[in-house]
């Protein structure tokens, strides 16, 4: 195909400022989609910097094995795709069914083994195993995902709201497989506090590094049940009918405060 | 090394992995997508995430490409859609459906061909004068190819108000040319 005229210099350093109108800047567009000569011309008023990281990304995009069904499961939930490999390259992502499967196995061999006491600190712990997955869902010190990740404009807070339920969701899916398929596992009465600590380390952290609020959050959980422990002697009173119906109101609560912060689209200047 | 190689071909490459073939498709597309994008969107990060995710998919999907039309409109076809749902945090079109993406405009129909066959030259007058909405839409359904939906969606209007305004505009740019 001949075409009759080329885009110049001055035409096209025009269209990249704006100054074209409607009709000379719809023209350099169809005529450059159809004319190599032009969108080789094209490279000169490119930002070259932006050009680099960019193929960086897109090649460690394109190279990250194909996608599980976790990840099409979060493009469903409306996810994109970057978004969701961002989640799955996080430096802990495939930690936390090991630790909670293991910490599951633990209480149950331990469980069916000891007495009612030991058994019940166990169960104490149970829901730190969430809580601490939260907490690593920053990504901590070596990040491979960390420089690819720099040039992504995902606010903060929308990051690490993505990966921390990256991390919980296989965590308490581990925590009750075990739980339901080992004979001697403690009760599910963890499983409410486990997610209320969990939602409210991610509501206080607020898009920053989750791990001190986390500790905070578990040390304010330890505190509870030493004091459920002097006040009625019986420190199964964290885990009674009235403390569930509490842990329901705060994990909806917590829910509720995230995803409305999720759908804020202005994120990014948060802290 | 692949200098001489035509899209087609480069693409054909990519689909079997070849990864100097993706380098070289970018090479040559990746910027004036950029300069356009740019056009389309003021904040650089959200235009590079799109190309970004438009040249990973394209790195999926090589394969699936089916021959029909010009890559280069290919490739803005999937790189505008990226942008969409980079601006709107939702995917308009699935990794699987990319093959269906029609190099030729969408909504192209033979009036459609015949407003832009033009190249502009009797229509520049008209198209100026369109009000901004008017030009917003325009641009998105004429030149950039998307289609009321996704328009709607960059837009955030309901379908039916592009599908207003594109009519209205067409009116406009008909009359001008009668």
């Amino acid at each position: 195909m001949s075409l009759e005229w080329h885009v110049d210099d001055h035409l096209i350093g025009a269209y990249r400022a704006g100054a074209l109108s409607l009709a000379q800047s719809s023209s350099v567009e169809t005529h450059i989609v159809a004319c190599a000569y032009c969108r080789a011309q094209a490279v000169g008023f490119a930002d070259a910097a932006r050009l680099r990281a960019t193929y960086s990304n897109a090649r460690a995009l394109a190279l990250t094995p194909p996608q599980g069904s976790f990840e099409s499961g979060l493009r469903r939930l409306g996810i994109g795709d970057a978004a969701a490999r961002i989640v799955r390259a996080s430096p802990a992502a495939r930690r936390p069914w090991v630790m909670a499967a293991l910490a599951m196995s633990g209480f149950a061999a331990v469980g069916g083994t000891v007495d009612g006491r030991a058994a019940t600190v166990l169960l104490m712990l149970a829901p730190l195993v969430p809580l601490a997955a939260v907490a690593l869902a920053y990504g901590g010190v070596v990040d491979p995902m960390a420089e690819t990740e720099a040039p992504l404009p995902y606010p903060r807070l929308r990051l690490v709201l993505l990966r921390a339920l990256a991390l919980l969701t296989p965590t308490v899916v581990a925590m009750v497989l075990a739980a339901a398929l080992l004979p001697g596992a403690p009760e599910p009465t963890w499983l409410l506090p486990s997610l209320g600590l969990s939602l409210l380390t991610l509501v206080l952290a607020r898009g920053r590094d989750p791990s001190p609020f986390g500790g905070a959050v578990a040390l304010a959980w330890l505190t509870a049940v030493a004091v459920a422990r002097t006040w009625s002697g019986n420190v199964s009173a964290v885990y009674s009918a009235g403390a569930q119906l509490a842990f329901a109101v705060l994990v909806i609560t917590c829910c509720a405060a995230l995803a409305a912060w999720m759908r804020t689209p202005d994120l990014r200047n948060l802290p | 090394m692949h200098d001489d190689l035509s899209d087609a071909a480069l693409l054909a490459g990519v689909a079997t992995g070849d990864e100097s073939a993706f380098e070289e498709l970018y090479r040559r597309h990746a910027p004036w997508l950029q300069l356009r994008l740019d056009r389309r969107c003021g904040d650089p990060g959200a235009v590079d995430e799109a190309i970004q995710d438009a040249f990973a998919s394209v790195w999926r999907s090589a394969g699936r490409w089916d021959g029909r039309g010009a890559v280069p409109a290919w490739l803005w076809g999937i790189a505008m859609r990226r942008l969409v749902d980079v601006l709107r945090h939702k995917p308009t079109i699935a990794t699987e459906e990319l093959a269906h993406v029609r190099a030729e405009r969408r909504s192209a129909s033979a009036e459609d061909e015949a407003l832009l066959a033009v190249q502009f030259g009797d229509l520049q007058p008209a198209l100026d004068r369109l009000s901004p909405e008017l030009k917003v839409v325009v641009q998105a359904m004429l030149v950039d190819g998307l289609t009321a939906a996704e328009t709607g969606r960059m837009l955030g209007v309901p379908q039916g108000t592009v599908k207003t305004r594109i009519r209205r505009a067409k009116g406009l740019l008909r009359e001008a040319l009668s």
